[in-house]
C-alpha cells in the first residue's frame, strides 16, 4: 500500500478537481462548435490556398528575388516560438519550483504541442519543391542551417511529446474510473495509462523522468530558436549577421509563449468555468512574468538598436531608418506600444491586474510579436546588397489564407485536445498542492464551504 | 695606217658597257628602290628560355635577331607573340624587348603552364628582312607557377578548419546524447509504472 | 452552475486507485513489447515506401555520377580554372549581356542573370556595374545549400541542381551579392530542340528551384564564350582563364594575369573572404582604346 495520505475532496457539493478537469471532455456546448466551426473553415481556406500554391508554383505569394523570405518564415518563427511557453510553465517553473504552475501546466504543454506541430509545417510549406524535402535526410550537407532546424526541431518535438505525455499518464490513470466518462473510454484510458495507480513507486519515477525532462527541454528550447535564428545570422546580409539574433529569437519565443499559455488558459477558464483553479493568481504570475521577458526583450531590441545606430555602415543605417522613420515605422511603434510598453503598463498599475487586462496585454503581445518577426526579417532583404532599388513585398491573399488556415489549426488542434485529455494536470496539481493537505483553492469557494 | 674610224668594235664596247651599267642600275633599283647603293640583308630569329640567374628577378624568353652568317643585329625590336587554343586559336602579345649586342632581346615572363607556343617577330627595316619563328617552348618545371586557384566550397577561413572539423562530432554527440537520454528517461519510467502497477 | 453526481461515489482521487488493477497491469504489459516493434516496423517501411514513391533513390545515383568538384588543392585537374574580368572603363550600361543571356538561357523578362546597376563613385560621378555570378571560391550558397544542389564545378563556376533543389531559398539569403533567382513562375516555352537538362544548362528552368548564372559552362566547355561576353557591344566583359593566363572579350585577348596587375582590378566586397572570380577594372564608360 503507498503511505501517502491522499487528499479528499471534502464536499460532495463542490466540483472536485477531477470533474473540473474533464468537462472540456464530456461537454460540448455551443461555444464549443462555434469555435471549432470557424477555425475548421480558416483552417480549410488555408488548405485551399495551400493546394493554390503547390499547382501553381511559389509565384502566387507576393515574394519576389528581392524580398524572398516573407510572412511564412515569420509565422515559422512565431509558431514555434509559441511552443516555448509549455517549455517554460512545464519546465522552468518546475526547476524553480513555482507552486502555482500546476494549474496551467497541461494548457502550456497542449498549447506547445499544438503551435509546434503546425509551426514545424510551416519549413515544408515555405519550400518550392517541398515533396523533395526528404532529400535533407537523404543527403544532408551538415554544414546548413537547414539541416541543424530539422534535427533541432525533431528533437524538440520528441521532447515536447514526451513532456505532455508523461504525466498524462498519471492523469489517464485516475480519470480511468471517473464515473463522468463512458466505459469504452474508462478502458481506453486505462490501457493507455500503463497501469498507474498512484503507488509511492511511481510516483517517484514520474517525478524524476519530468525533472530530467525538464532539465533537458531548457537548453533544448535555447538551442532550437538559435538555430532557427541561424538561418538569418549566418549569413553577411546587413541587419542579420548580428551576433544578437540568437539571444533575440530566444526571448521572443519565451515572451509569446507565456503569451499564449496567458490567453488559452483564460479561454478555458471562461469557457469551462475554471475560475477557482485558474485563479487571478496565477494570471496574475504569469503576466508578470510576461513583464520581466517584456523588459528582456525590450534590452535585446535596445542593444540591436544601438549597435546598428551608432556605428552606422550604409547599409546597416538604411534598414534602421527605414524601420524607424521611414516606411517599417507604423510597425514598429505598434510593436513598441503593444509588445513593450502595454504588458508593463498593466501589470504596473493594480487595478488593470485582471485577467481581461492581462488577456488583451497577451492579444497584444502575439500581435506585435509577429509584427516584430516580419520586421526583423523584410526590411534586411529589401535593403539592396550592391545596387537598384529597394524591394517592396505585400503577401498575398494564399500567404494570408495558409498563416491563418495555421492559426486555425492551432485552434482545432487544442479543442481537438481537451475534448480527449483532461484541461488540468489532476495529478500534478494533487503534487504540487494536495500533498498532505487539501489543494489550494480561492477564498470564495471555501467560504461557502464553512457556511453549507 | 693611222686613220681610226670609229669602228663596230667601239660602237659594241660602248653599247656593252652602257647596258652592263644599264643593268647594273637596273638591278640595284630592283633590290633598293630608294638607295641606289644599299643592300638587303636576310635576318633569322630563334627564341629560347633563358633562366635568371639573380634570385627574385624573373626568368626570360630570350629571343636572337641574326644575319644569315649568324651575326648578331643589335638594337633592333622583337616582339614576342603566345598563341593557345583559348575558345578558338587566340593570340597574345606577350611584350617587345630591343636586341643587345649579341642580338638578343630578353622579356621577362613567368610560365602558367609547362609549354608555350611561342611566335618572335622581327618586323624589318630598309636594310633587313623580316623574319620570324614559331614554336614550342617547354619551361623546365620549377619555373612554371601555377596559379593557387580552386573551388573550396564554403566560405569558412582554411585556418579555422580544425574548428569546423571539431564541430560535427560534438554537435552530432550532443543531438545524439539527447536523444538517447529522452527514450531511455520515457522507456524506464514507463516500464516502472507498468511494473509497479503489476505487482499488486 | 457546477454539476453534481447521482452517485455518492467517491471521486477519483489523486492517487487514484482503479478495482481491478491486475487486469489493467497485465493487459498494459503484454500489450507494449509488440506496439513498439509494430511502430518501428511500420515507421521503416513508410520512409522506404516514401522515398520509392518519390523517386529519390535514383537522384542519388544521379548525384554521385555528375560532376561533382574536387575539393581543396590548386591541382584540380581541371583544364582551366574560369574567371571574368569587367572593364568599367568600356560598360555604357546598356544592358545587351542581359539580354543575351536571357536569350541564351531561355528566361523570363524580370530573371536577370546579370544585372547592370547604375551606381555613383566615390566623386559623385555615374558608372554601370554589370554583376553576375561572382563564382567565389569560398562560395556562401555553397555552404548553405541543405541538400547539396548547388555546387562548384571543377573549373570554377557554381551550378545548381535544379533536379535536388528543394526551393528553400537559403542560397539565396547567403549569397552577398544577390545574384541568385528563383523560379516563381514557369518559365517561357523552350523550342523542343533547345531543351537541355542538368546542372550545366536547364531549360527550361524548373519551377520552385533557384536559378542562377552558370558561367554558360555548357559553352565554355565547348569552347565558345559566355552569351554576356559574346553580347556586350563595347567588348567589355572578358572570359579569362586562370590556367593558360590568358583572357579574351571575343576580339581582343590578353594576358590575364598581366592585364589584371596593369589595369589595378579590384572585386566586389572583397572583405567577406569570399574570393571571388570576377575582376572589374575600374572606370566610367570613358570607352578607353587599346
Amino acid at each position: 500500500m503507498d503511505d501517502v495520505t491522499a487528499p479528499r475532496d471534502p464536499s460532495a457539493a463542490q466540483p472536485s478537481l477531477a470533474e473540473l478537469a474533464v468537462r472540456p471532455m464530456v461537454h460540448a456546448g455551443r461555444g464549443f462548435w462555434l469555435v471549432a466551426l470557424i477555425a475548421a473553415l480558416v483552417a480549410g481556406v488555408g488548405a485551399v490556398g495551400y493546394a493554390v500554391q503547390l499547382g501553381s508554383g511559389l509565384g502566387v505569394t507576393g515574394l519576389n528575388d528581392q524580398v524572398f523570405w516573407g510572412i511564412y518564415e515569420a509565422t515559422l518563427v512565431t509558431f514555434i516560438g509559441f511552443s516555448y511557453g509549455g517549455a517554460l510553465v512545464s519546465a522552468i517553473l518546475r526547476l524553480v519550483d513555482a507552486s502555482w504552475r500546476g494549474r496551467v501546466t497541461r494548457i502550456a504543454e497542449a498549447t506547445a504541442l499544438a503551435t509546434l506541430l503546425v509551426g514545424a509545417l510551416f519549413p515544408i510549406i515555405h519550400l518550392g519543391r517541398p515533396e523533395r524535402v526528404l532529400l535533407i535526410l537523404f543527403q544532408p550537407n551538415f554544414e546548413s542551417p537547414i539541416v541543424w532546424d530539422l534535427v533541432a526541431i525533431a528533437t524538440y518535438i520528441v521532447a515536447t511529446v514526451i513532456l505532455f505525455g508523461l504525466p498524462l499518464i498519471a492523469d489517464l490513470g485516475i480519470l480511468s474510473e471517473h464515473p463522468a466518462l463512458g466505459p469504452r473510454r474508462r478502458r481506453f484510458f486505462r490501457w493507455l495509462s500503463f497501469g498507474w495507480r498512484g503507488t509511492s513507486g511511481q510516483r517517484r519515477a514520474l517525478e524524476r523522468a519530468l525533472t530530467v525532462i525538464a532539465i533537458l527541454i531548457v537548453p533544448l528550447a535555447v538551442i532550437v530558436h538559435t538555430v532557427l535564428s541561424y538561418a538569418f545570422s549566418l549569413t553577411s546580409r546587413p541587419g542579420w549577421h548580428s551576433t544578437i539574433f540568437g539571444p533575440y529569437f530566444v526571448i521572443g519565443a519565451v515572451y509569446s509563449g507565456v503569451a499564449i499559455v496567458i490567453l488559452t488558459a483564460l479561454a478555458y477558464r471562461r469557457a469551462y468555468g475554471l475560475r477557482e483553479w485558474i485563479d487571478d493568481r496565477v494570471i496574475r504570475n504569469l503576466g508578470y512574468v510576461l513583464v520581466a521577458l517584456a523588459v528582456a526583450y525590450g534590452y535585446v531590441t535596445f542593444t540591436e538598436i544601438t549597435t546598428q545606430g551608432y556605428v552606422s555602415e550604409a547599409a546597416d543605417a538604411n534598414v534602421l531608418y527605414a524601420l524607424v522613420f521611414a516606411e517599417y515605422s507604423p510597425l514598429f511603434w505598434a510593436f513598441l506600444g503593444f509588445g513593450l510598453l502595454l504588458p508593463v503598463v498593466v501589470m504596473a498599475v493594480p487595478r488593470l491586474r485582471t485577467g481581461a487586462w492581462i488577456g488583451l496585454a497577451s492579444a497584444g503581445v502575439i500581435v506585435a510579436m509577429y509584427i516584430k518577426r516580419l520586421l526583423i526579417i523584410v526590411p534586411a532583404e529589401a535593403q539592396p546588397l550592391i545596387g537598384g532599388a529597394t524591394g517592396v513585398y505585400s503577401p498575398s491573399w494564399v500567404e494570408l489564407a495558409i498563416v491563418a488556415g495555421g492559426g486555425g489549426g492551432i485552434v482545432l488542434i487544442l479543442l481537438v485536445t481537451f475534448r480527449l485529455v483532461p484541461v488540468l494536470a489532476i495529478h500534478e496539481i494533487g503534487e504540487i498542492e494536495g500533498r498532505g493537505e487539501e489543494p489550494a483553492r480561492s477564498a470564495s469557494v471555501v467560504a461557502i464551504e464553512v457556511t453549507t | 695606217m693611222t686613220t681610226v674610224r670609229p669602228s663596230l668594235s667601239f660602237a659594241v664596247a660602248l653599247v656593252a658597257g652602257s647596258s652592263a651599267a644599264l643593268v647594273i642600275a637596273a638591278a640595284a633599283h630592283a633590290a633598293d628602290p630608294a638607295a641606289v647603293q644599299t643592300q638587303i640583308s636576310q635576318t633569322m630569329v630563334s627564341v629560347a628560355f633563358e633562366a635568371s640567374s639573380v634570385e627574385g628577378v624573373p626568368d626570360y624568353l630570350a629571343g636572337r635577331l641574326a644575319l644569315v652568317d649568324g651575326s648578331a643585329v643589335a638594337d633592333q625590336p622583337l616582339t614576342f607573340w603566345r598563341s593557345a587554343d583559348f575558345g578558338g586559336a587566340r593570340t597574345i602579345e606577350l611584350g617587345t624587348g630591343s636586341t643587345d649586342s649579341g642580338g638578343i632581346a630578353r622579356i621577362p615572363i613567368v610560365p602558367r603552364e609547362e609549354r608555350y607556343r611561342i611566335t618572335v617577330r622581327f618586323a624589318g627595316t630598309n636594310e633587313l628582312a623580316p623574319s620570324e619563328t614559331v614554336g614550342e617552348i617547354a619551361f623546365p618545371p620549377e619555373t612554371v607557377i601555377h596559379p593557387e586557384h580552386a573551388p573550396q566550397g564554403g566560405v569558412i577561413d582554411p585556418r579555422l578548419r580544425p574548428l569546423a572539423n571539431f564541430m560535427p562530432g560534438l554537435v552530432g554527440g550532443a543531438v545524439a546524447l539527447v536523444w538517447l537520454v529522452l527514450f531511455a528517461v520515457t522507456a524506464i519510467t514507463l516500464i516502472r509504472v507498468m511494473s509497479e502497477g503489476r505487482r499488486r | 452552475m457546477m454539476p453534481v453526481h447521482a452517485h455518492e461515489e467517491t471521486p477519483a482521487t489523486m492517487d487514484g486507485e482503479p478495482a481491478r488493477e491486475s487486469v489493467i497491469a497485465e493487459a498494459g504489459a503484454r500489450r507494449l513489447p509488440r506496439r513498439a516493434v509494430l511502430r518501428i516496423a511500420a515507421g521503416a517501411s513508410a520512409l522506404v515506401l516514401t522515398g520509392r514513391a518519390l523517386d529519390i533513390f535514383p537522384m542519388l545515383e544521379r548525384v554521385a555520377a555528375s560532376d561533382l568538384p574536387a575539393s581543396g588543392s590548386a591541382e584540380t585537374g581541371a583544364a582551366h580554372q574560369w574567371a571574368f574580368v569587367i572593364d568599367l572603363r568600356r560598360c555604357d550600361g546598356c544592358g545587351a549581356c542581359t539580354k543575351g543571356c536571357q536569350k541564351m538561357h531561355f528566361l523570363a523578362s524580370d530573371q536577370e542573370w546579370i544585372k547592370v546597376y547604375p551606381m555613383v563613385d566615390a566623386i559623385g560621378g555615374e558608372y554601370h556595374l554589370p554583376v553576375l555570378c561572382q563564382m567565389c571560391e569560398r562560395a556562401p550558397c555553397v555552404q548553405v545549400c541543405p541538400v547539396t544542389a548547388t555546387y562548384h564545378l571543377p573549373d570554377g563556376p557554381i551550378v545548381v541542381d535544379q533536379s535536388i533543389c528543394i526551393g528553400c531559398r537559403m542560397c539565396m539569403a547567403a549569397c552577398p551579392y544577390g545574384v541568385r533567382t528563383f523560379n516563381w513562375r514557369p518559365g517561357p516555352e523552350v523550342p523542343s530542340g533547345a531543351t537541355h537538362d542538368g546542372p550545366l544548362f536547364q531549360a527550361p528552368q524548373r519551377l520552385g528551384t533557384v536559378g542562377k548564372c552558370d558561367a554558360c559552362a555548357h559553352e565554355t566547355r565547348e569552347g565558345r564564350l559566355p552569351a554576356c561576353v559574346t553580347s556586350c557591344a563595347m567588348e567589355a566583359i572578358y572570359l579569362g582563364d586562370f590556367v593558360t593566363d590568358m583572357a579574351t572579350n571575343g576580339r581582343a585577348t590578353v594576358g590575364l594575369s598581366q592585364f589584371l596587375r596593369e589595369n589595378d582590378v579590384y572585386r566586389l566586397k572583397e572583405h567577406l573572404g569570399t574570393e571571388p572570380r570576377v575582376y572589374y577594372v575600374a572606370g566610367h564608360g570613358q570607352r578607353v582604346e587599346f
